[in-house]
């Protein structure tokens, strides 16, 4: 990635509305060609961050740079017109008086470009070029968006929430063709969504935003792999917490003993996936509930202390209600608790192996 | 639309609602000057009465007998609307009755007959010398004074309740009623409960219509000889040459429509208005044969009363006096007349209507919240208040376009400017305001995106509020008869002399020619609105 070439640069993005903040210290670099997911729960501020390089909200600090190029900062304002950028807007914004062909046509100097009939074809909607957009099923219309934006060749293409108006049935398929077409166009991206399993399948990083900035931007893997922050692992994937407290390298915790280079007030995060139980007479949880999926099965155990964990099995073993099991975690990470009383935390955050039951 | 680019802001976060950005210069500059047109005459009045106010004559037996005449008006003729425009919309939507199209349709067809053109059918059909008599020798006694106008003003008004009352009952949730049964409560006891507490809100604002059109009613109540407010003002306006009794009067009446508007807001409630569309139709009742036929023979009689009697006397007129050689009025030039002020206020409203409705819609703040609500107050005013605030407006301070057409044109935008910017707020409103941001970011500047985008979407907003105000305009008649230079006699004004001086005749050729212009284009919207 090193030798690659940085195509959006943003860098210390503020932006307020009256008294609530919406961004904050925004920092975010994207590289030529990739594709990358801005995610967050609603209300962080994604959608206006997309907007600001877009250039239909003006921040009140920061700087944008696209391919080079200062876009952004305390003197300089590009017009939205003027910075080469395709937007997909989460409700599409067709020209409903205008036919497919006239809406692809709208950003090119003629209507009878090549370009058109090149770009219709490339998102799979040859043939249709004379139809206009309410004739067109959800996923089509998504479609004439996307060859809209794509068809001046824009350096970069930005997409808000672009899956959200689809049904569930569709969402899947069109995201796949969505993402072979950017491929296809070499085009670099940013999109915006709420949906971490739509931000994990489809980019190439993902960037997790909390009030206003962003607090990890990597891989989809190593963001599941490695959340940097309690908040992005409880986003991202399925996440428990146990507290425990932390000294001379151990912890201990209702569910066993873990090694650690934390001290203090801590929080152990465990993914379902990676918790095992074994039913036994002594064990030290009993189970509370039971999903089958058929590929995997849910459990949801209750500890001694009376929390409530989480575990992803395969179809067996088949355990009963009130079936008393040993539960062991094979990995797990381990957070500093903020601000908790008695018993000050230090240290960074780190993966985490049980020691002793 | 971004105006300015450079200085976007926004209220609300992660949302496709129009961003509250701030509006650029030219757009509030040519704003506020139409609000200000609108305002100014208005409140130059009530200042004006305000400073110096006449508490002899406000306290004086005439004014409490116009307010009692006034208020005694407006209450009969609001309940028998009310009364007759639910209690018909019932029928058309809750009972198997044959034909019930047809019968909606018919229903709301004297919605298009103006008041002043009611009263001269009733009086011409009523008395000694009336059809009814002339024909068949009735012993009907002439309608006039209270009783005329409530009959003329009831049937030219329950429209407004019917309308709005079948839109209600259609949209309304059957499943409530059934809630309201599978939860123990007898029908007629769920109807009161669900049906009737929905249909409040319709209720009161169609309620509230027809109390401000009776309340600014001049051409009924001053054919039928009835003295109330509008009738006294101008009396005053065009014996006395001490303008003081018709301004303080004027200023009176705007305080009784704003009495009413404000009972109407108290006891509106918390109650929205209907706005998702029911999974299924509702269920209607059905009756047994002997009450289908009292149903059916209430709404006939409706019908005949409100609509077969007054068109069939205008046109036993039309024939009786060209049986007798009476040379009829000259109506094609009050006809050509009227279409060439309609047409000057359409085109000036639809005009002035565009930067208005974009302020409103795409930047709304608190300063444009007042204007907007500036505008509606006029409109909810009578217009014989507002004509006269506007003569007494020019004559002491824009002497020179006293009388002329400019200031009865600029009359009816004053009059009428939300009909036009109403439909233009809601042509903006069903764009996406995402279209001229998506141009935009394909590389077209902002003056070429609302050009090409979205000035194309709403010109038929504009095209329909500009055809709203011509077919108002042309019936419009106590502005009309206060401003127009002397001589310039239209339609409507040709109608209310002639009928004011017994010259049926006449009277009745011009109404029939001014209903075929207004009457048919208004019927064929009425009626797409409640089809849709």
């Amino acid at each position: 990635m090193i030798d690659q070439e940085l195509a959006i640069r943003v860098r210390g993005l503020d932006k307020t509305y009256g008294n609530t903040v919406a961004l904050q210290g925004f920092n975010l670099d994207v590289w030529e060609g990739n594709l990358v997911g801005l995610l967050g729960p609603s209300g962080c501020g994604k959608t206006t961050a997309l907007r600001a390089i877009a250039g239909f909200e003006r921040p009140d600090h920061g700087t944008i740079d696209i391919h080079g190029r200062r876009i952004v900062d305390e003197t300089t304002f590009v017009l939205p017109e003027k910075r080469n950028v395709g937007m997909v807007f989460q409700d599409y914004a067709l020209f409903p008086h205008m036919t497919v062909a006239s809406n692809v046509a709208f950003g090119l100097p003629g209507r009878d470009d090549p370009r058109v009939g090149e770009v219709i074809e490339m998102v799979g909607l040859a043939g249709l070029g004379t139809r206009m957009p309410h004739e067109l099923s959800g996923g089509q219309q998504q479609r004439v968006a996307l060859a809209r934006a794509l068809a001046p060749g824009p350096g970069v293409i930005l997409l808000d929430e672009p899956f959200s108006n689809l049904d569930a049935t569709l969402r899947d398929r069109v995201r796949r063709e969505v993402r072979s077409i950017l491929r296809e166009a070499e085009t670099t991206a940013v999109f915006v969504t709420h949906d971490q399993e739509e931000a994990l399948a489809l980019s190439d990083v993902v960037a997790v935003m909390e009030n206003g900035t962003v607090v990890q931007a990597a891989t989809p893997d190593e963001l599941y792999l490695n959340p940097s922050t309690r908040f992005v692992a409880a986003f991202v994937g399925d996440a428990d917490f146990v507290p425990g407290v932390a000294t001379q390298g151990k912890v201990v915790t209702p569910i066993g003993t873990f090694e650690t280079a934390l001290d203090g007030s801590v929080s152990v995060m465990i993914r379902p996936e990676s918790v095992s139980l074994a039913p036994t007479d002594n064990g030290n949880a009993t189970i509370h509930d039971r999903e089958f999926f058929g590929h995997d099965q849910l459990y949801v155990v209750r500890l001694n202390d009376g929390q409530l964990l989480r575990a992803r099995t395969g179809p067996t073993p088949i355990l009963d209600r009130h079936q008393r099991v040993q539960v062991s975690v094979r990995s797990a990470i381990a957070y500093p608790d903020e601000g908790s009383g008695g018993h000050p935390s230090s240290g960074v955050p780190g993966p985490t192996r049980q020691i002793e039951p | 639309m971004n105006m300015i680019p450079t200085d976007a802001g926004s209220q609300s976060l992660d949302s496709a609602t129009p961003r509250a950005n701030r509006a650029p210069r030219w757009l509030w500059v040519t704003s506020l000057m139409v609000v200000a047109v609108v305002v100014a005459p208005l409140a130059y009045i009530i200042i004006e009465v305000a400073r110096q106010p006449s508490w002899s004559l406000i306290w004086s037996g005439r004014t409490a007998e116009l307010l009692f005449n006034t208020t005694v008006l407006v209450a009969a003729v609001t309940l028998t609307a009310t009364a007759i425009g639910v209690g018909a919309a019932w029928a058309v939507t809750r009972v198997t009755l044959p034909m019930p199209a047809l019968w909606t349709s018919v229903l709301a067809l004297p919605l298009v007959i103006p008041s002043y053109v009611a009263a001269l059918a009733y009086l011409a059909a009523s008395g000694p010398n009336g059809m009814f008599a002339q024909l068949w020798s009735w012993p009907v006694p002439r309608l006039e004074g209270l009783l005329g106008s409530w009959l003329a003003l009831s049937l030219t008004t329950y429209p407004y309740v019917f309308l709005v009352s079948v839109i209600a009952l259609r949209r309304m949730d059957p499943s409530l009623e059934e809630v309201a049964r599978s939860l123990g409560k007898s029908p007629l006891r769920g109807f009161f409960l669900v049906v009737v507490g929905q249909l409040r809100p319709a209720i009161g604002a169609s309620g509230l219509l027809v109390a401000l059109y009776t309340l600014s009613d001049f051409g009924a109540v001053s054919l039928m000889r009835y003295d109330t407010f509008t009738k006294a003002i101008y009396a005053q306006w065009a014996v006395r040459i001490d303008r003081t009794p018709a301004l303080t009067l004027a200023v009176v009446l705007i305080l009784l429509a704003a009495a009413i508007l404000w009972i109407e807001q108290r006891t509106r409630g918390r109650a929205e208005y209907f706005t998702n569309r029911p999974s299924r139709p509702p269920t209607r009742t059905r009756l047994g044969r002997s009450a289908t036929w009292a149903v059916e023979g209430a709404l006939g009689a409706l019908v005949v009363l409100a609509l077969v009697v007054p068109i069939s006397v205008l046109i036993f007129w039309l024939v009786r006096g060209l049986a007798n050689d009476q040379t009829l009025a000259n109506v094609g030039l009050a006809g050509l007349r009227s279409v060439t002020v309609s047409g000057a206020a359409a085109l000036a409203a639809a005009v002035a209507a565009i930067p208005v409705a974009v302020l409103f819609v795409r930047f709304p703040s608190r300063a444009s919240r007042l204007m907007e609500r500036g505008i509606w107050a006029v409109y909810a005013l009578p217009h014989i208040t507002v004509g006269v605030a506007i003569l007494f407006f020019t004559v002491t301070l824009v002497r020179p376009i006293y009388q002329s057409l400019l200031v009865l044109i600029a009359a009816y935008v004053v009059l009428f400017l939300p009909q036009a910017s109403g439909a233009v707020e809601t042509a903006l409103r069903q764009i996406d305001p995402h279209i001229e941001e998506a141009g935009r970011s394909l590389g077209v500047g902002q003056m070429g995106s609302f050009l090409r985008l979205t000035v194309p979407l709403i010109g038929r907003g504009i095209a329909s509020g500009g055809a709203l105000v011509f077919l108002t305009v042309m019936k419009e008649l106590p502005a009309t008869l206060l401003l127009r230079p002397t001589g310039y006699d239209t339609l409507a004004l040709a109608i209310w002399q002639q009928a004011n001086e017994g010259l049926y005749t006449r009277a009745s050729s011009s109404a029939l020619v001014l209903l075929a212009i207004s009457a048919v284009p208004m019927f064929l919207i009425a009626t797409r609105t409640i089809r849709s």
